[in-house]
Order: structure tokens, then C-alpha cells, then sequence
């Protein structure tokens, strides 16, 4: 070594030392930055935690959610109930993890379907631009002035309740906003040179947006999806709670919020509907700070 | 600017028209026959005089002449008749729409002037305790559904610590006043600021982060200004702007609030009247409220972009 050099190039420092330079891809270099995300990070161990009990709800719980006890009705947390009984002297520990299932699998669902639908007409918009993109842009306005809420009860209304009705009302009605992200994107992207080299080479359309269009809107979708999850549990505990979305005897974490809008329950009993509630905002919370956390990673200019 | 309105007035036309035929498609998908529902449900009638009422009532049309008939009756300020309480739906609403109103803007303007102020103060102690607790406590109030927080605030500041009364628009048998009014007020309107509070904060300390590092944030403080002025005169005046859109955008997320707040406080709003209709398939009901809550939108919508005109004097529309 010469104390000349302070900096001699990295790349013949390594080779002299017998090392191998690496060059980080670009899925990896998201992954370290996400890693040294704390919030992020602490919201995925969460996340992780509450998945994997809601999981193997079967081995961590010692009763089953569904069978009714008379003789240990409205009890308060116990050893052998740690988070009480409900009405009926079911056990709400196991009910609040067997409702967490339905709760992800539902926001998970949800978000898979408005994703689909929002890239499909996203880039079908974005892409062909024209009247094509005006008819759909002008129906997503149309969505978009919709309070969601109002929308969704009435939609409930109509097509009853049930977990695949709810799943389909939530993902159907929020894929306006991956739609104009989607869109947004293309419309930058089918200007780029490489893409009217496809073009110029024959390369079918169906392709080029598959090939070349797409991935560049990867990064947008996914954190979408992570805080779209997010949005879809609450809207699917809300109607649950209002009793249009997933009906008892199934439960969720919305409708085991819904025994508290009885006043002396809500006053008696907490134990029945506090832990659904803190499950809730703590899935919630856990996967917001994913979101945030993925934006932050996934953005270059931001220094994490 | 008058154009402007004018222009954007005449564009929500289509949007409205739009909105209604939507709801109106949808609910010709639903099961029953308005008759039966039209009908008490002891009456008995034969068959041909259910197709008399049937033909009397225009059911027996094209389904684009009965939403034609429906708009005409609409625009002229006739939404029709609750099916249940044969009360016309434009009374229905008339009566509710202020303590909707009351709530929603009580609801905003705590909204905004609690978001501001932390957005400011985190931004101003940026990388402190308290700037990382209010991010925190923002992503907390973020995730939390409006309707657990109303739970949790009528468990525990109504039931338990007995602050505030747990519901209801004034307390019954007492003659009207203020204080009683804002005594039952303060409560739901503070639980359905909380998701508003949040996300305001995290937009002000964005743009207060913004503006801070600018020349002319500089160059006040430079020049020996108070630290006050610099924030409140140079920086927040500028930061105020993009807020501004997300002040408007939000209101659609209060409307919602206001649905499950309204039925967990039973508050007799728009909320409420709305959770009642589609509980009893009320359907002129349904559909009367969502025109009117589509207007009420748009308007708000329009309201934005006009203040935010005002805010900014860099845009205009012409």
C-alpha cells in the first residue's frame, strides 16, 4: 500500500486483495434499505407475528372458537379464557385469531382484485391514451367522487352479506386509484425511446407493455397494495361492524366489534370487543409502517 | 374566476348525471317489487290491480323512461317518498342535513388547526423526541377506524371518566342551549378529527420541512427576525398551500366518519338517516342521499380549488 493514493480504485484495490467486486442489484439494495427502515422493520416483525397466530390459531388456542359454553358466558380474562368469553361463552381469544384469517384474507383479496382491475385499465389507458383513456379516466372520476363508505353500504345492501361479496365490493370499488397511478406512469413511459424501438422492431403491443411498460410500475403497485391492504381490512371491519360485510356465526374482526354497539356491553364487557379492536389497529399500523417503509426504500433520492 | 366556476359548474352536470344512473342501475338489481314494498303488507289485492298499480306507478316503462322520470322529478327538487314512512325524502334530508353540517365542520375545524400546529411543531424540532412521539401518535391515528375510536372514546370519556354525555343531540327535556349543544359535540366531532389531525400533521411537516430549507427562510432569519415570524409569516404562509388540496380531497373520508360516528353517538344526522335507508332497503332514500352527498362534494371540491387560488397566487384559471 502507498500512502500516495489515499483512494486507489476500489475495483484493483479488491482484485490485488483476491476479492471479488460486487455490484448490488437494485431488488437487493431495496431490501438493505428496508432493513434499516426501524418503523418498517418493527411493523414487519409485527406483521410476521400476528400472521403466523392467526395461522396456527389451531395450536396456540385451547378452545374452539365456535363452541358455545352457557355455563361460562360474559366472563372476564382468565386462565382458562386469557381474553374472556363472549355471550354465548365462546372463547374470545380464539375467536379474535381464527377472525384474523378471515380479516387478511379478506384485505388481501380485496387489494389483489383492485390491483388487477386498476393495472388492467390503467395501462390500457395509459398506453392507448385517446378516447380510450378519456372514457376510462372520466368513469374513475366518477368513482372517485363517491363517498367510499356510502358507496360501499349500499352496494352492500343490495348484494347481501357474506365474505366473497365482501371481498368483491372492496377490491371492485377501490381500483380507481391504482388505475391512475398505473396510468400516469405509461403515459411517460410510452414516450421513451426504448419503447418506439419495440415498436419499430415489430414487437407486439401486448408484449411491450408487458415487457418494457410494466415493470416500471412495479415500485408504485406494491407500495399501493401494502397500504391498500391496509385500507381494505378497515373497510371490511366497518361493514362487518355495521353488519353488512362478514356475517356471524363466521367471525371477524369487524363483527366481533359489532356486539359493542350495544351500550352495556360496550360498558360490561369489554373483554369482548376491546381485543378485536386492538388487533385491528395494530395489523393496521404494522402494515401502514411496511408501506412507508417500502416508499422510503424504494425511492432513490430518499437517504434512508 | 367567474368563468372558471361557471365552467366547473357546468362540467359536474355529466358527473352527477353519471352518479345517479350508476345508483339507479344498481338498484334495479336488488330483490322485491317496489309494490309489495309500496303496499301495506296485510292488503290484499289480486294480481290485476297489483298490474294496475303497477302501470299508475310507470314501473311498467323502459328502465332509461323511469330514470328520465326520476331525474326530471330530482332536478326540480322532488326526490320522491320514503317507502316505509311515506315522508317525502327531500324533508327527510332538510331535517338532518344541519347537525351533519354542525359535525362535519366542527369535525374539519379541529381537524385542521390540531394537524397544523403538530405538523409545525414536529417540523420546526425535526429529529426530536417529540417530532418522532407525533409521528408515532400520527400513525396510530391513521390506523385507527373511526368507528373503534368512537368506541373507545364513548367507553371511556363518556362511560367511564363521565365527561361528556354518550350520545344524542342535546340532552332531552332541557330547553336549547349552547353549551349543552357543544357539551354533546365536542366528543364525536374530536373522535371523527382524528384520522384529519393525522394526516394533516404528516402533510404540514412535509411542507413546513419543505419551506424551511428555502433562501428566503434563510434570508429572514438572516436579516434578525423573530423565530416566531420566520415560521409563521414566511414559512407556514408558504407550506399552507399544498395543505390546502388535502383540507378538500378529505372530505369524502369525513363523510364516511360521519356514518359510523352518527350511528355509535346517535347523532340524528345525514349518517345515520343514510345507515337507516339502507337497513330498511329505503330506496328513493338511498338514492336521494346520494345525489345530495355527491353534491355536497363536488361543492366542496370546487370550494378547494377556488381557495386554493386565493392561497396561491401563482395559479390561475383562466
Amino acid at each position: 500500500m502507498t500512502d500516495v493514493a489515499t483512494s486507489p480504485p476500489l475495483y484493483a484495490d479488491d482484485q490485488a486483495l483476491g476479492r471479488k467486486t460486487r455490484i448490488e442489484s437494485p431488488a437487493r439494495q431495496v431490501v438493505r434499505r428496508f432493513a434499516r427502515h426501524k418503523l418498517a422493520m418493527t411493523g414487519l416483525i409485527v406483521l410476521v407475528f400476528i400472521i403466523l397466530a392467526c395461522l396456527l390459531a389451531p395450536l396456540i388456542a385451547s378452545h374452539d372458537p365456535d363452541t358455545v359454553d352457557l355455563l361460562a358466558r360474559n366472563q372476564g380474562p382468565s386462565r382458562e379464557h386469557p381474553f374472556g368469553t363472549d355471550r354465548t361463552g365462546r372463547d374470545t381469544f380464539a375467536r379474535v385469531l381464527y377472525a384474523g384469517r378471515v380479516s387478511l384474507a379478506v384485505g388481501l383479496g380485496a387489494v389483489a382484485i383492485s390491483v388487477a382491475v386498476g393495472m388492467l385499465l390503467g395501462s390500457i389507458a395509459g398506453f392507448f391514451g385517446g378516447r380510450i383513456d378519456n372514457i376510462i379516466m372520466r368513469f374513475t372520476d366518477v368513482m372517485m367522487t363517491f363517498p367510499p363508505v356510502v358507496i360501499i353500504l349500499t352496494v352492500a345492501a343490495i348484494a347481501g352479506p357474506g365474505v366473497r361479496n365482501t371481498m368483491l365490493i372492496i377490491g371492485l370499488l377501490n381500483w380507481p386509484v391504482p388505475c391512475r397511478l398505473v396510468r400516469a406512469k405509461f403515459l411517460t413511459v410510452r414516450e421513451m425511446e426504448y419503447v418506439s424501438a419495440a415498436r419499430s422492431l415489430g414487437v407486439p403491443t401486448k408484449r411491450i407493455i408487458g415487457r418494457h411498460a410494466l415493470p416500471n410500475v412495479v415500485d408504485v403497485i406494491i407500495v399501493y397494495a401494502t397500504l391498500g391492504m391496509a385500507n381494505a381490512i378497515l373497510l371490511e371491519a366497518g361493514m362487518s361492524f355495521l353488519g353488512v360485510g362478514v356475517q356471524p356465526p363466521t367471525p371477524s374482526w369487524g363483527n366481533m366489534l359489532n356486539v359493542a354497539r350495544n351500550i352495556s356491553v360496550l360498558e360490561g364487557d369489554p373483554w369482548q370487543w376491546m381485543p378485536a379492536g386492538v388487533a385491528i389497529v395494530l395489523t393496521v399500523l404494522a402494515v401502514n409502517l411496511i408501506g412507508d417503509g417500502l416508499r422510503d426504500a424504494l425511492d432513490p433520492r430518499m437517504k434512508i | 374566476m367567474g368563468r372558471y366556476i361557471i365552467r366547473r359548474l357546468i362540467i359536474s352536470i355529466p358527473l352527477l348525471i353519471a352518479i345517479s344512473f350508476f345508483v339507479f342501475t344498481l338498484l334495479q338489481f336488488t330483490p322485491g317489487d317496489p309494490v309489495d314494498a309500496y303496499l301495506p303488507p296485510d292488503a290484499l289485492i289480486s294480481p290485476e290491480q297489483k298490474e294496475a298499480i303497477r302501470s299508475q306507478m310507470g314501473l311498467d316503462r323502459p328502465f332509461l323512461v323511469r330514470y328520465g322520470y326520476w331525474a326530471k322529478e330530482a332536478v326540480q327538487g322532488n326526490l320522491g317518498f320514503r317507502l316505509i314512512s311515506k315522508e317525502p325524502v327531500t324533508d327527510a334530508i332538510a331535517s338532518r342535513v344541519g347537525a351533519t353540517l354542525l359535525l362535519m365542520g366542527t369535525a374539519m375545524s379541529i381537524g385542521i388547526l390540531l394537524g397544523i400546529f403538530f405538523g409545525v411543531v414536529a417540523a420546526v424540532k425535526q429529529y426530536s423526541i417529540l417530532d418522532g412521539m407525533l409521528t408515532i401518535l400520527a400513525f396510530l391515528g391513521l390506523s385507527m377506524p373511526v368507528y373503534l375510536a368512537g368506541l373507545l372514546g364513548l367507553y371511556f370519556f363518556s362511560l367511564k371518566f363521565d365527561w361528556f354525555p354518550s350520545g344524542g343531540y342535546s340532552t332531552p327535556g332541557q330547553p336549547f342551549s349552547i353549551t349543552d349543544r357543544l357539551h354533546h359535540l365536542i366528543l364525536p366531532a374530536s373522535i371523527i378529527a382524528v384520522n384529519y389531525i393525522a394526516s394533516i400533521m404528516r402533510y404540514t411537516r412535509a411542507a413546513m420541512l419543505d419551506v424551511l430549507g428555502q433562501d428566503y427562510v434563510r434570508t429572514a432569519r438572516a436579516k434578525g427576525l423573530k423565530e416566531s415570524l420566520v415560521i409563521g409569516r414566511h414559512a407556514l404562509r408558504n407550506a399552507l398551500i399544498p395543505i390546502v388540496t388535502i383540507v378538500g380531497t378529505y372530505l369524502q373520508f369525513l363523510l364516511g366518519g360521519a356514518v359510523f360516528i352518527e350511528s355509535i353517538f346517535g347523532w340524528p344526522g345525514l349518517g345515520r338517516l343514510f345507515l337507516e335507508g339502507v337497513g330498511q332497503r329505503d330506496y328513493p332514500l338511498i338514492m336521494g342521499l346520494t345525489l345530495i352527498l355527491a353534491v355536497l362534494i363536488l361543492i366542496a371540491n370546487l370550494i378547494t380549488d377556488v381557495v386554493y387560488a386565493f392561497v396561491d397566487p401563482r395559479i390561475r384559471y383562466d
